[in-house]
């Protein structure tokens, strides 16, 4: 989506139709002066400042001026660096991917399946069976 | 996009898909079913050539008549095509790596060589990345020359290796005629359909290179070493053409793309698309093998 945004990104102002969830249905006018309707994502908002979206408000977004596959996604322009800033994957993440990596190097018996014939990936000595046990 | 261009990304992924089927077929020398038209060729090699005639021969009408589908229809064409496309990416990327083409050093160097020849042509880079690339490149070029049997362990970096140039040329590649309308990109139905076989390709083979990191992982415990051994005779092959052919293919595959930078006969990422698949699927079929185990 923000590779989209970066392409056909455009500002406007855009009337909040209802809110749900977690997102908001908007309709602006776009640049070839046709009505559309975008969707705003409560995801990478504080939560003030979703509390504070109300039905009928005119919030600026930047959304994607193209008709193409999530072309109705639109996020609010005062916070669209910061979402640009957020790493794709978050510092928790790292932490278990660390650890998924930790236990794969020392069993990794289970990413050959498929590859190896069973029999000869089960015959491992791993190290919480040493040779000849 | 029109209806023209999503049949020709159709068309690329289902050839490339039969050529990887065949090409795996081949390599683990399973009998072939002998083909109905010509002894010479196998019954799938010729369901390949049959696909390509109709398949070209459907876009060429899709083309000419042109007819005006709404959005909604070529949305859900789309999701036809990329559904199973990325179903079949999952499980022969993923679960059952069974359709990947066996390399050896010498499709190794010619990947390389056309990635880096890619990625310089777009960009500048410092001089350690610019040595990490060509050291690499280098290695294996030397490897390629050479006629001694490597260790599995060694083949498996070459292999990893391998899977880092294509997935260089997954970031070079233009899949932004996919998303974009066709009207902003000035692409043939050639481009498309290159665009859809060099993109299934590529895309299995980032997919693997997720799943084999993993496996490399292996190498780290001696214990473990073992698994390497075994799984590299599925990704890996010992024969190589004779060495003064492979430097021709070299050379025809440099002045190709001269050729084509000086004419700009086809657009430059189609045809270091086109270079890589001749090399992993016909780089040793012509020529007379030579053993080498």
């Amino acid at each position: 989506m923000l590779q989209k945004l970066e392409t056909y990104g455009k500002l406007a102002d855009a009337k909040v139709d209802f809110v749900e969830g977690h997102y908001a249905a908007l309709s602006l006018v776009d640049s070839n002066g046709r009505s559309r309707f975008i969707r705003l994502d409560f995801r990478y908002y504080p939560r003030e400042v979703i509390a504070a979206i109300q039905e009928g408000d005119t919030l600026t977004v930047i959304y994607i001026d193209a008709i193409i596959s999530e072309g109705e996604n639109a996020v609010l322009a005062e916070y669209y660096d910061e979402i640009k800033a957020t790493p794709a994957i978050p510092a928790d993440a790292w932490w278990i991917l660390g650890i998924s990596w930790l236990v794969i190097a020392i069993q990794p018996q289970f990413v050959f399946l498929g590859m190896v014939k069973f029999d000869l990936i089960m015959t491992t000595q791993s190290i919480f069976q040493p040779k000849g046990a | 996009m029109d209806l023209a261009s999503n049949l020709a990304i159709a068309a690329g992924i289902i050839v490339e898909i039969l050529l990887l089927w065949e090409t795996s077929d081949r390599q683990k020398k399973n009998q072939p079913a002998p083909g109905f038209l010509s002894s010479g060729l196998s019954r799938l090699q010729e369901v390949i050539g049959l696909v390509l005639l109709v398949s070209w021969g459907v876009i060429a009408l899709a083309d000419y008549f042109d007819p005006p589908l709404s959005l909604g229809a070529l949305s859900a064409l789309q999701s036809y095509i990329m559904l199973p496309s990325f179903m079949f990416l999952f499980v022969f990327g993923m679960v059952s790596p069974k359709l990947l083409p066996r390399v050896n050093e010498q499709t190794i160097v010619v990947v390389s060589l056309v990635a880096l020849y890619g990625l310089f042509s777009l960009t500048q880079l410092e001089w350690f990345w610019l040595a990490a690339l060509l050291l690499p490149a280098l290695g294996v070029f030397v490897m390629a020359l050479t006629t001694r049997v490597i260790h599995p362990y060694l083949k498996s970096l070459l292999y990893f290796w391998y899977l880092i140039c294509l997935f260089i040329m997954v970031l070079q590649s233009n899949f932004e005629m996919f998303i974009r309308p066709a009207s902003e990109l000035e692409l043939t139905l050639f481009d498309h359909f290159i665009g859809g076989a060099a993109g299934i390709f590529l895309l299995l083979h980032s997919i693997f290179l997720v799943r084999f990191f993993l496996m490399l992982t292996a190498l780290i415990l001696p214990s473990n070493r073992y698994l390497m051994t075994l799984a590299m005779p599925q990704l890996f092959d010992d024969q190589q053409i004779p060495r003064l052919k492979f430097l021709g293919i070299l050379a025809l595959f440099g002045v190709i793309l001269a050729f084509n930078h000086w004419s700009g006969l086809v657009a430059s990422v189609s045809m270091l698309n086109i270079l890589i698949l001749l090399a992993v699927h016909f780089l040793e079929r012509p020529l007379q093998l030579t053993e080498r185990l």
